[in-house]
This record gives structure tokens, sequence and C-alpha cells, in this order.
């Protein structure tokens, strides 16, 4: 196998061609003003779904609650106001 | 720290061969290599010198050109998926990868063209081992420091990829004939 393998000893190096640098540069400036790439705009709007989402559910349930607490306050004669006694 | 451009005019070359060992075309050992080296300029700031600044670039080298393979064999799989014809013209637009590798001479290129299409065939880490040791004839401790592994690790691993290349050279599969013709190629010319 060695023998097989030490033809690869003949594989020159090459160049790399010179206009790479200027291709590098290029991209790296027009990352520099792309701030929000696809990805975080992306990350950033399934985050505020979610606490929107989350917000809106929240509202619901309160809603759903406060009746049955006002039910609650009238049936244990329990005031919601903070007068001492019943007028 | 040196500047980002010292850097390139440094590292250039070395970039490019390695990439160009993992992918065996001119084209993309570019692509690689315009990779590496925005990356390089992106987290230049998070080099902590705890390593040399080459073997850092080359552990970049290494996964970037990695990356590109894996991305590559995913188009493939999944080619079907998308028409393989050009919009307008009908002519196939699916981009065969061909080996198109400047530092092989033309006498040794179909041996060695074979030899890399079993390579492809390692693991990753017996591949990026056996490029490092017999391509970029890098020794072992220096490997080892690239892979982060130990010496012996090494050695094995080298071990490793040449039984698997020996037993895929002795595995008739299809052809024997085609088989027998790269035996003969490869033992001539090696």
């Amino acid at each position: 196998m060695n023998n097989n393998l030490s033809i690869l000893k003949d594989i020159q190096e090459v160049e790399a061609p010179d206009f790479l640098f200027t291709r590098i540069k290029q991209e790296i400036e027009s990352k520099q003003y792309n701030v929000f790439t696809f990805s975080t705009t992306f990350s950033i709007g399934i985050c505020l779904l979610v606490i929107l989402i989350l917000n809106v559910s929240f509202i619901f349930k309160y809603y759903e609650i406060l009746p049955k607490l006002n039910n609650n306050e009238y049936t244990m004669n329990l005031m919601s106001n903070n007068s001492l006694y019943n007028e | 720290m040196p500047k980002f451009e010292q850097i390139y005019n440094e590292h250039k070359n070395q970039v490019f061969n390695l990439a160009l060992q993992y992918v065996q075309n001119y084209e993309d050992a570019q692509e690689i290599t315009q990779d590496v080296f925005v990356s390089i300029h992106k987290s230049l700031f998070t080099f902590k010198e705890q390593s040399k600044l080459s073997t850092w670039i080359i552990r970049i080298t290494i996964n970037k050109s990695l990356d590109y393979i894996k991305a590559k064999k995913r188009k493939k799989r999944f080619g079907f998926l998308v028409s393989i014809l050009h919009s307008e013209t009908n002519e196939v637009i699916y981009d065969v990868p061909n080996f198109n590798h400047p530092g092989v001479q033309l006498e040794s290129k179909e041996a060695i063209e074979n030899i890399f299409k079993l390579i492809n065939q390692l693991p990753d880490n017996q591949k990026t081992a056996l490029i490092l040791s017999k391509i970029e004839n890098k020794k072992q401790a220096e490997i080892s420091e690239i892979m982060n592994i130990s010496i012996k690790s090494v050695e094995s691993l080298i071990q490793r990829a040449k039984l698997n290349l020996s037993d895929k050279l002795n595995k008739p599969k299809g052809n024997d004939n085609n088989i027998v013709k790269l035996k003969k190629e490869v033992v001539n010319i090696g």
C-alpha cells in the first residue's frame, strides 16, 4: 500500500489565483453592510411571533377567568372595593 | 496580531492546496479558500493564540473543505426534487464533479485520480490524517496538534486508512477487468 500511496508525492504545489483576494475583500465588505442576515431576521421574527401568541393567549385566558372570579366574590359576599362596611 | 492581508499572503497557497487535496477541483478549491479567509477575517479577534496561527488556519481549512463536500453530497441526494434542465434553454444544468487538479501531471493523472476516488470514500478523520501525512508531508506531531488528538491516534488513523484503501483496492466490484487494470496502473507508476 505504501508503494501505491507514494505516487501522491508527485502532486505539485499550485499557486492560488491572484484575483481571489479581490473576491474575498468584496465578500467581506458586502457582509459588513449586511448586519441582518436572513437567518437573523427569521429568528427574530419567530421570537416576536411566539411572544405575541403567548401574550394573546394570556389575555384570552384572563378574560375567560374574570367572570368566574366576579361570581365567586358575589356568592361569598366578598367586596371588590376597599370599603369596610356594606352600604 | 499581523494584518489580514499579510496573513492572506503568507497562507493563501497552503490553504488553496489543502482545499485542492480534499476536492480535487480547481474551482471548488477557490470557493473553499474564499470561505476560509472570510471566516478568518470574521474570527481573527477571537484567536487567543493557544495554538500557532498556521495550525488554526489549517483547522479552518479542513472543516470548510469537509463541510463543502457534505453540502455537495446533499445537493446531489436531493437533486431529484429540482429540475435538472435550465428553464429557458432546456440544457442540463446539473454540475457533474470532475477531477481538475492542476498539481497533477498528465502522465500520472489517471492513477492519482483513481487513488483519490478511494481516498474520498474514507471516513473524514482517516482522510484528513492521510492527506496531511502523505500529500502535505506533515509530521505526526504536527498532525496531532492540527487534529487535536494524540500521536498514537494519528498513527492508528493512518494505519486504518491504509487498510481501508487496501481492502477497497483488493475488493472485486462490478467489472473485474477494471480493477485489474487499476491495480496494474497503480503498481506500475508507484
